[in-house]
């Protein structure tokens, strides 16, 4: 399995913009070693949120192996990802992040759980992981996901934090083109890979309520209504969205000429694919 | 062989193929039709002759997309293949066989004998595909048929193998591995095959079905679409009535019946029961024939379009969205408006929704607050006179207490919320020939079910008049009709009427000389009062009696507190 993942330089990339945004991420990390109670409000009151979501897409097993690349100053997605059992192991290129780490690490009595470990992304091996978060400020990010990927073992997830909005301002966007074998798909400013073959268990939905109009994509998998098979709605056909009823209303779609309206609750337990993933 | 007991040939098929066209070509019966899937809820039975005499029994089932059913339509035809008939006729659409082509297979893998039939080729052909029913013949080693029930080709080849098949040599029954999809893809790749020089997409029709279905326009269009039909309910009704039955029934008809009976019969209370001012011979015959039937026509005329052309499926999708806010999905939008015309053929139509909570809401909102066309056609005999926003209010009482009682079912009934999986046919062009053999039906039904109940309904409320009884019968009813709903005591009877046509509610308040609240009381109370008899004998059968029995007592009950309500709401205004 390969995927092929492209930096997309918009002029500044990484440039002034990227380097202050990647110092605003670091003193605010530096803020939260040195105000535990600040931190523990921060993680509370969105963190978690985000971690708790990242980690249903990428559908963790119990007491999962966990590798975070890029864990930071203040590892809050290590933090959160040991408190619900799994064993997490943290990496980072910069030395004096690792040192501040550990310290909160053993201050927050999850060494147990939680190794970091003074590293460079670039050459990890993710093979004995069940799943792996890469963080938005990664660098070079492509190069790390690519490798990321190409060592990513069969059924294991690869959680990538893209740059949406202002960051992505800051770091420009990220084209993933994913080859065979792959499952791939986006939430707003996650990347989700699957690796190992098709047939494995498959990755958090990308569902057909979401498909934008007239995008053709393929269905994944069903949800059991016994109509959908018969009305060509099954595993490997191309659909395409025509149009979605405002609020909540049914999405029509065309498969092989033949239109088919679905409930929104019915199309968002059908699962799908597309060979495209994040613009 | 001709005292065997008649062989059973049992057509099977996804919805909207045509299975029903086939059937009633083969029997020449007319089982209903039309462009929408789910039309048949209910197994039909003819008889086809057969070469050396004799006959066969064809059975036409529900569409079933599967044999594990969903629905209760479904469950009828899964039941109806479990009885083993002699054999399967499955039918396929030539434009996407594969769907009953799986259906069959899945019937021959359960050891059925089957011919395939591959209906509508002509709307393939049109679209640019041959169709090889040899080579699918050797390839499953059945026969196949080409057919297009539309125009009776290839019906002829259908009865000669039915004959084949159910005379002597039985078909050895060809056993199938359980099929799958991959395998039926390639066996409908080798029945059809495209060969380019068919009509192209994008031609004018297939514009119109996007436009009708994309939200812009296609919810101002619906909207435009229901307002039309109104129209043409109410204008092209007016019309019948006033230049074709009015002067037919009663400056015609009625006259020759008056003296006719006044030479027989002497002056006295039977003459006056019989065609006195309310005489069930005048009355009688004037209120169904000038009042309702015309409506009935102009009704199911716009009703036959609207199901021939295919919008029908498409107003499901739109509405979808506003339904689940009901707990309802689209699909309940099909029964609802069969209501508007009959209750009995709305409630069956309900098999075809998925959850039995789907079912028994969509059920009782028809009860409720769904006029038939026959109390339709009296309402607008009652209130348009009046006042034409007094009939319009009665209207917009009967959506809001459609809203509201979905939302209470909602609420109350448990089980899962249904979803819609609906699949949206071609737009046809409705051939009028077929339009005007439906609303024949329809009037033709209606002259032999629905006359002769009002006759003997106002010949009951003459007898009561005449006699005097109606003093009696005032005193009782005196509080609750008088006193809570401001209407004379006369107007008890066709509240006890009521029970047996739904009509007769409202057409005996015709000629009490009502002021516009009373007249408007009258109708609220009317509208949602009781299902007639026959449809609660449908519901019973179809759920529960128990069930028949808490709409009877809901709807009745809400009759009088929202009649009297109302009365009292309005009477404050206008003082
Ligand atoms: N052009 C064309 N239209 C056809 C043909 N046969 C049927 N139709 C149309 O297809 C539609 C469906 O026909 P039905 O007979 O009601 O279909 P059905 O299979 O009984 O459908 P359900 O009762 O819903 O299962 C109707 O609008 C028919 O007029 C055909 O051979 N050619
Ligand atoms: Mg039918």
């Amino acid at each position: 399995m390969s995927v092929q993942v492209t930096h997309d330089k918009t002029p500044g990339a990484n440039g002034i913009l990227g380097n202050l945004f990647t110092r605003a991420v670091g003193s605010f990390e530096h803020a939260c070693a040195a105000h535990a109670g600040f931190a523990r409000w921060y993680e509370k009151s969105f963190y978690r949120d985000v971690v708790e979501r990242e980690e249903s897409m990428a559908e963790l097993p119990q007491q999962a192996h966990v590798l975070h690349i890029g864990a930071g100053r203040y590892p809050f997605t290590a933090l959160i990802l040991a408190r619900k059992g799994h064993k997490v192991m943290g990496i980072d290129h910069d030395a004096d992040a690792v040192e501040s780490a550990r310290r909160i690490v053993r201050a927050e009595g999850l060494d147990s759980c939680v190794k970091i470990l003074h590293r460079d992304g670039t050459d990890v091996d993710c093979r004995d992981y069940d799943a792996v978060w890469v963080s938005f400020h990664v660098h070079p990010r492509d190069v790390i996901l690519e490798r990321c990927s190409q060592t990513l073992s069969e059924g294991s997830t690869l959680i990538a934090r893209i740059p949406s909005g202002l960051g992505r301002l800051a770091y420009g966007s990220c084209k993933a083109d994913i080859g065979e074998g792959c499952r791939c798909d986006s939430f707003k400013s996650v990347l989700v890979v699957k690796g190992g073959a098709a047939d494995t268990e498959a990755l958090a939905p990308f569902t057909l309520d979401r498909v934008p109009i007239d995008q053709e994509v393929h269905v994944v998998e069903g949800n059991g209504h016994p109509h959908l098979e018969p009305l060509g709605i099954r595993a490997g056909k191309p659909v395409r969205v025509c149009a979605r009823m405002p609020v909540g209303g049914a999405v029509l779609v065309d498969i092989d000429g033949r239109k088919v309206a679905l409930g929104t609750e019915i199309a968002r337990c059908v699962r799908c694919r597309r060979s495209m993933a994040v613009d | 062989m001709t005292d065997r007991p008649s062989s059973r040939v049992l057509l099977v098929g996804p919805p909207n193929v045509g299975k029903s066209v086939l059937f009633n070509r083969l029997t020449g019966l007319s089982a209903g039709v039309s462009n929408y899937p789910g039309t048949t809820v209910e197994f039909a039975e003819g008889q086809m002759t057969l070469e050396h005499g004799g006959s066969a029994t064809v059975i036409d089932a529900p569409g079933t997309y599967s044999l594990q059913s969903k629905n209760e339509a479904e469950r009828v035809t899964t039941r109806l293949l479990d009885s083993s008939p002699d054999l399967v006729l499955g039918v396929l659409d030539a434009l996407r066989p594969e769907t009953g082509l799986y259906l069959a297979l899945d019937a021959m893998n359960r050891g059925h004998p089957v011919i395939l039939v591959v209906n509508r080729i002509d709307l393939a052909r049109e679209r640019g595909y041959a169709i090889d029913v040899k080579a699918l013949s050797d390839a499953v080693g059945v026969p196949v048929l080409a057919t297009s029930g539309a125009s009776g080709l290839g019906i002829d080849d259908v009865r000669r193998n039915i004959n084949h098949a159910v005379s002597g040599e039985r078909p050895r029954p060809a056993r199938m591995d359980i099929p799958n999809w991959e395998t039926t893809e390639c066996l409908a790749g080798v029945l059809r095959r495209e060969t380019g020089d068919g009509r192209h997409r994008g031609t004018t029709s297939e514009r119109l079905e996007d436009l009708l279905i994309r939200p812009w326009p296609g919810f101002p269009l619906a909207l435009v679409a229901v307002a039309i039909s109104l129209g043409i309910v109410v204008g092209v009704g007016m019309g019948l009535r006033q230049y074709i039955l009015l002067p037919l029934i009663r400056d015609t008809l009625l006259p020759i019946v008056a003296s006719g009976v006044q030479s027989v019969v002497s002056p006295g209370v039977l003459r006056e029961i019989m065609v006195g001012e309310y005489g069930f011979l005048t009355k009688g015959i004037e209120w169904p024939l000038t009042l309702v039937l015309p409506y009935v026509v102009s009704f199911y005329f716009v009703l036959s379009f609207l199901e021939d052309s295919g919008y029908l499926p498409r107003l499901a999708a739109l509405i979808d969205g506003m339904m689940a806010r009901l707990g309802l999905s689209g699909a309940g939008i099909m029964p609802l408006l069969l209501g508007y015309g009959c209750g009995i053929p709305a409630i069956m139509a309900t098999r075809t929704l998925e959850t039995r909570r789907e079912r028994l809401t969509v059920a009782s909102m028809i009860c409720l607050a769904v006029p038939c066309i026959a109390q339709t056609g009296a309402f607008i005999a009652l209130l348009a006179e009046a006042s034409i926003f007094v009939l319009l209010g009665v209207f917009a009482i009967s959506i809001g207490a459609l809203i509201m009682a979905g939302m209470v079912l909602g609420k109350i009934l448990r089980g899962t919320k249904p979803g819609l999986v609906m699949e949206i046919p071609e737009l046809l062009l409705p051939r009028v020939s077929v339009m005007l053999t439906k609303v024949w039906a329809r009037a033709k039904h209606y002259l032999m079910d629905g006359v002769v109940p009002v006759m003997l309904g106002v010949a009951f409320a003459a007898l009561v008049h005449e006699t005097g009884a109606i003093d009696v019968v005032g005193r009782y009813v005196q509080p609750l009709v008088t006193g809570w709903l401001g209407l004379p005591e006369r107007a008890a009877v066709p509240l006890l009427l009521g029970i047996f046509r739904r009509e007769l509610t409202v057409l005996p308040l015709l000629d009490m000389d009502l002021t516009a609240l009373q007249l408007f009381t009258g109708a609220v109370v009317g509208l949602f009062y009781v299902p007639c008899i026959a449809m609660l004998s449908v519901l019973a059968k179809e759920f529960r009696a128990s069930i028949a029995l808490i709409i009877l007592g809901t709807t009745t009950a809400m009759a009088f507190l929202m009649g009297g309500l109302l009365t009292r709401i309005i009477s404050l205004f206008m003082m």
